[in-house]
């Protein structure tokens, strides 16, 4: 009896839980099931377009399954990119089904902040817009309409600058990126843009901390490079890296130089002393094409030192090792081997500009291009041209938008060059003036909340303006502050340009097309923006004659037909074939009709014209001189009024002064590829492992020297505060070998999984370089406690 | 992006809470009874899974055999898709847009697609997610008859509740064994 | 005979991820809690491992792309009890989800530890679920997953050389990885085959493999960096 009863409650047991496996198991394991009624052909389309993640703008390809995008990929015509593509390009499509997407425009009920919003209808939410907007114009305030524009690229720039002119506002406040280079470009070469770097051609790469293989401009035109078949000159480009900290960069570059965060320009001047000391510079270039590298008299007879007499005097290697922290011979071999290479370039990052002396820091890294000639040659720095499109229909001001336009921009820039952050000074001015001097503000892509380095000021500015409207296809914590929400569509929706950023020396005009059908609550702010000036009638529709976006956009690009030169994207060999074609003069239309060079361009993705003629003297220099200026008559002046004492333009000795008892380590903020910088919520894939180490997931991290969090005496993976006199955060300690002892590396772009805020930005001391205002990123000093 | 973070997080099951409290003794061959009952009934009376509705009467011998019209008429991606496809309104309204023969379903399916309906039927069949299969390789390029996996469908003059051929693995197995094709699990497993 | 393997130059990786990424979209990668991930229950059958030495400013780095090695004598198989994971005629070691039992007996015995085992269900939130890729299937709960080489891309690749009537050609079959890879440092094909690059490149000076001294045989080679 026992033994039977035993048996059957196994017997049971087996039965119950072969049941429960079958019934807990997500698996049908039999192909007749239970009727699916769902099914799909699961036709399949590839179709071309442009990323506009970051500011890259690569080519991608959508794999696009019954209208869902399943994939995206590089687009391997796209000149730049090559079919590559970057971690958080192939992560947009979790931005695009992303479950935080705003689904319809949203009226603000609650109070500033509460987030509590009732969905209207498009309709309404443009009425609401457009008549405030009106009645402003109307009460002779056009002035007082400003617009944040974060990331705004190529024609969607181009129709908001379009609407605000012709509606009388000059407050167009750019939040996008400055990497403070075009100042230098305008000082040395009278050409104001960004430098373009031929890195693919360039035999010899000498970075002072540029992030190339990580944010750096364009990630992907750094890896072409990398890993293109070889240079011009048959060699494969050989990348040097100079950086405060071992960044991924460094440690994939062939060789690195560790040096002191804020002495990029003083080692680049110590590299100059050898290679004008062993006479290793082009001295015919320099001879025929620069000026100020020689003494001069001036008119009153007066000896004026030139390039050459200042760094003989001030920069003798052991000076340079000194102050810099690079040894003697590491200086003359990196100046050797610079000098050496069949085509050198020297990359300036953004880790130069952003110091106390970073313009003239600067002005002496591209010195290095000048002395080795390397301006408008192949593997050299070249100003390539913008893609020739079509301008927009003439602006009509009328007098009212006049009036607006001449009482001048809210908060115009204080310093001699470059455009500062005229975020911050907007928002300064406006917690600082009178209420109602800004009575509507547009947010298109800007985040200052979390983005911006002072968040109070912001904060107050926002409580100062009465009528806020984000264009922001996600909540974000700017967006929460807003009155009215009109949710912009995603890239993967909608009609768009995107050019390539300067540092890619070749003219590229990417199409963002819609992948997929768009998300029904959305809506194109190109396409509402056109509406709204539809509805305010009179310059302001005059000025914007488009029945959409895509119709604007196609008419730009009647203007690269018209050119006739360039092609619609195409593979290596088609590509190496227009460039031939073009530099023998030749150019052999392949359309004769718009309407089929549109359609090409659009399935391939774009146009671009591979060939710059680097025999145009234009291509080198346009100052009065026709000379590239090694000290600028401009910024000599400026040092001597807003210098603080500095007398010479190559006076970049170290701003480096050392930490305090309280404050003893220094604050290295960077930008993590896989990472936004605020606009744009986090990606999971991405989020999951952000960076280098494989064992931090979602949360904000630190990187410390061994030595450091031994003498501090935090282990591996301790959460830490990260204080400094203006503010603190929370943060994982991860000890790393490639930091400095004296360093703090802190990511951004990171917040805590449950919301909590974690950006060094908000730690920086707010103090800038008095030539630019540019702020200053490495001159914050900190202490960490345990949390 | 708050929201992000934490909407990617788990929801509340997956936290382990307090284990169900543990079933007493007396309970337990009760309990365990009517479980073996259940798991023995329940694979009995749901054979082959619930009936699958259709929205209409389709009669595939008047369509195949009388009217001779060939399988991927309708089932359009047959040859070349996973899914052979099933046909919509815009397929019917090819021909019953206006009225067809004399049967009163014809007449309901005129009626059906003139109030704008869009006539869904459902499959009879569900693939697993982990196998691998499509049609195009099975008709297109090994030139398999439908009736080997679809049985005498084409013969039906009403909608069968359920498929006419039950396919499981040893289905599949058998006829790849029989045929010399590949037995690899990596074949047809994914 | 065919056997698929890849080569990955470690000249050339520059850590960006990048396969990293496109693996997960790929191959419906769930992704799992903040807390989960803490407790190293992340998925990522492709991950780039660092490994830096020395100290500032003498500092190394080197990136591991870390695919299964799909080994020709994997340890993995020898402990299944249920034969869920096997080696395929072509070298590829699959996993067969609806066999495995989830003993994590492999997972344990793998010494490259890419196994990864469900502990839940698949999640996606709603709106998320548009982009799971149809051709490859969502794991249940429970079972161990890893790279296959994308072995999906091989069964449509060599579905569409039939249909087409043609041979399999070296980049029909390409994995996400080796796809996406910006700087080429991945690729892929078949190792027996001479036509291949990756037949070429076993050959080169600087090759190794990941702990060859276990008698693994691993299919991944990877090219030393050059110093």
């Amino acid at each position: 009896m026992g033994s039977t009863r035993r048996q059957f409650l196994w017997a049971m047991g087996a039965t119950a839980a072969s049941v429960g496996v079958r019934w807990t198991s997500d698996v049908v394991w039999a192909a007749q099931g239970s009727g699916d009624p769902g099914w799909s052909p699961g036709t399949e389309r590839f179709v071309n377009s442009s990323c506009l993640v970051c500011p890259a703008r690569c080519g991608i390809r959508g794999r696009v399954v019954d209208d869902r995008l399943v994939r995206l990929t590089g687009n391997p015509f796209h000149p730049m990119s090559r079919g590559g593509l970057c971690p958080r390009g192939v992560a947009g499509v979790q931005l695009l089904y992303h479950p935080d997407r705003i689904s319809a425009p949203c009226r603000r009920v609650g109070a500033r902040g509460a987030q509590a919003w009732e969905e209207i209808t498009w309709d309404d939410a443009l009425g609401q817009l457009g008549a405030r907007l009106q009645s402003l114009r109307q009460r002779g305030q056009p002035e007082a309409l400003a617009l944040l524009a974060g990331y705004c690229a190529g024609s969607m720039h181009d129709l908001w600058q379009q609407f605000l002119q012709s509606y009388g506002s000059p407050n167009y406040i750019a939040d996008d990126y400055d990497d403070g280079t075009a100042a230098v470009m305008e000082l040395m070469h009278g050409i104001g843009r960004s430098p373009g770097y031929d890195l693919e051609r360039a035999g010899f790469v000498l970075s002072f901390g540029a992030p190339l293989f990580e944010a750096w401009w364009s990630p992907l035109q750094a890896f072409a490079a990398f890993a293109g078949p070889d240079g011009d000159n048959g060699a494969p480009t050989r990348f040097v890296q100079v950086d405060t900290r071992f960044s991924r960069t460094a440690a994939r570059a062939h060789d690195w130089a560790g040096i002191r965060p804020g002495t990029f320009g003083v080692l680049a001047l110590g590299i100059a002393y050898v290679l004008i000391r062993d006479e290793l510079y082009d001295a015919e270039f320099v001879a025929r094409h620069v000026s100020g590298f020689e003494d001069v008299a001036d008119a009153g007879g007066e000896r004026r030192e030139g390039y050459r007499s200042l760094v003989m005097r001030n920069y003798r290697t052991e000076e340079v090792s000194a102050v810099t922290g690079v040894p003697v011979g590491r200086i003359t071999s990196l100046a050797r081997a610079f000098a050496e290479a069949a085509h050198p370039v020297a990359v300036c990052g953004p880790d130069v500009t952003h110091a106390p002396n970073g313009l003239l820091a600067a002005c002496a890294v591209h010195s290095l291009n000048v002395l080795m000639g390397s301006v408008s040659r192949p593997g050299g720095v070249l100003f390539g041209n913008e893609a020739p499109l079509a301008p927009l229909a003439a602006p009509v001001v009328d007098p009212r938008g006049r009036a607006g336009l001449d009482r001048g921009p809210l908060a115009p820039s204080q310093t001699p060059f470059g455009r500062g952050d005229p975020a911050m000074r907007f928002a300064g001015a406006v917690a600082a003036g009178e209420a109602g001097a800004v009575d509507t503000l547009l947010l298109y892509y800007a985040n200052p909340l979390a983005s911006a380095l002072r968040r109070q000021v912001w904060e107050e500015a926002l409580q100062r303006i009465p009528f806020i409207v984000s264009f922001s296809p996600f909540h974000d914590e700017t967006t929460a502050h807003a009155d009215l929400i009109l949710p912009d569509l995603l890239a993967y929706e909608r009609w768009q340009d995107a050019p390539t950023p300067a540092s890619y020396p070749y003219p590229v005009w990417g199409v963002v097309r819609p992948l997929v059908d768009p998300h029904p609550g959305a809506r194109h702010t190109g396409d509402a923006v056109l509406a709204v000036a539809r509805q305010l009638g009179g310059s302001v529709a005059r000025s914007l004659p488009y029945e959409s976006f895509e119709t604007l956009l196609k008419a730009r690009a009647a203007g690269l037909f018209a050119t006739r030169r360039g092609m619609t994207l195409g593979d290596a060999f088609e590509l190496r074939h227009q460039q031939q074609m073009e530099e023998r003069g030749w150019w052999l239309p392949e359309h004769r009709e718009f309407e089929a060079f549109w359609d090409e361009a659009v399935d391939r993705g774009g146009w671009t014209d591979p060939f710059i003629d680097e025999t145009e003297p234009a291509g080198l220099a346009r100052t009065s001189s026709g000379r590239i200026e090694l000290l600028p008559a401009r910024l000599l002046e400026a040092l001597a009024t807003v210098g603080e004492g500095r007398t010479a333009y190559l006076d970049v000795a170290a701003a480096a002064a050392g930490g305090s008892d309280d404050f003893p380590l220094r604050l290295i903020p960077y930008r993590v590829s896989t990472l936004s910088s605020g606009t744009l919520p986090l990606q999971r894939w991405l989020a999951e492992t952000p960076g280098l180490f494989p064992d931090v997931h979602w949360d904000p991290w630190i990187e410390v020297a061994p030595t450091t969090a031994n003498t501090l005496g935090f282990a591996n993976d301790t959460m830490v505060w990260v204080v400094s006199a203006h503010g603190r955060y929370r943060a994982r300690l991860k000890v790393f070998p490639g930091t400095a002892p004296q360093n703090v590396c802190a990511p951004y772009g990171l917040r805590h999984p449950d919301g909590e805020p974690a950006n060094p930005l908000h730690l920086l001391d707010g103090s800038s370089d008095p030539l630019t205002a540019l702020p200053n990123w490495f001159t914050t000093f900190v202490r960490l406690e345990r949390a | 992006m708050a929201e992000a973070a934490t909407r990617g997080g788990h929801p509340p099951w997956r936290t382990r809470g307090e284990q169900a409290g543990r079933l007493s003794r007396r309970l337990l061959i009760p309990v365990l009874g009517i479980v073996l009952v259940v798991a023995v009934l329940v694979p009995v009376i749901a054979r082959g899974g619930p009936r699958v509705p259709q929205p209409v009467a389709f009669n595939h011998r008047k369509h195949t055999q009388d009217l001779g019209l060939a399988c991927d008429f309708c089932h359009r991606y047959v040859r070349t898709g996973a899914h052979s496809g099933l046909p919509d309104a815009s397929t019917c309204s090819l021909c019953h847009s206006s009225p067809q023969g004399t049967s009163a379903e014809a007449a309901r399916v005129t009626e059906l697609l003139a109030a704008g309906d869009s006539l869904h039927f459902n499959k009879l069949f569900r693939m697993p997610d982990h196998v691998f299969y499509t049609h195009r390789r099975h008709v297109a390029i090994a030139d398999l008859a439908c009736a080997t996996c679809h049985g005498d469908i084409d013969q039906t003059e009403r909608p069968p509740p359920r498929a006419l051929v039950t396919i499981d693995m040893a289905f599949c197995v058998s006829c790849h064994k029989a045929e010399g094709a590949t037995l690899d699990c990596n074949a047809c497993h994914r | 005979m065919t056997r698929w393997g890849m080569v990955i130059d470690l000249a050339r990786c520059t850590g960006c991820a990048a396969c990293e990424v496109a693996c997960k979209s790929e191959n419906n990668i769930p992704t799992v809690s903040p807390d989960q991930a803490e407790m190293g229950r992340a998925t990522s059958w492709m991950r780039v491992m660092a490994e830096p030495k020395g100290a500032f400013p003498d500092t190394t780095l080197e990136f591991y792309p870390r695919p299964c090695m799909h080994c020709d004598n994997p340890p993995c198989i020898k402990v299944c009890p249920v034969r869920a994971t096997y080696i395929d005629p072509e070298g590829i070691v699959g996993q067969i989800y609806p066999r495995c039992i989830g003993c994590r007996y492999c997972a344990n015995a793998c010494p490259y530890t890419v196994k990864y085992f469900n502990w839940y269900g698949p999640e996606w939130p709603e709106s998320e679920r548009q982009y799971r890729n149809p051709d490859v299937s969502v794991r249940a709960k429970g079972v161990i997953e890893k790279c296959t080489f994308c072995h999906h891309r091989l069964q449509k690749a060599r579905e569409d050389a039939r249909a087409q009537g043609r041979q399999l050609r070296e980049e029909d079959y390409q994995p996400a990885c080796a796809e996406i890879c910006p700087t080429d440092a991945i690729v892929f094909g078949d190792l027996d085959n001479p036509t291949h690059r990756v037949a070429e490149l076993k050959e080169d000076p600087r090759v190794m493999r990941l702990m060859e001294d276990l008698g693994t045989q691993p299919k991944v080679y990877y090219l030393r960096q050059r110093t």
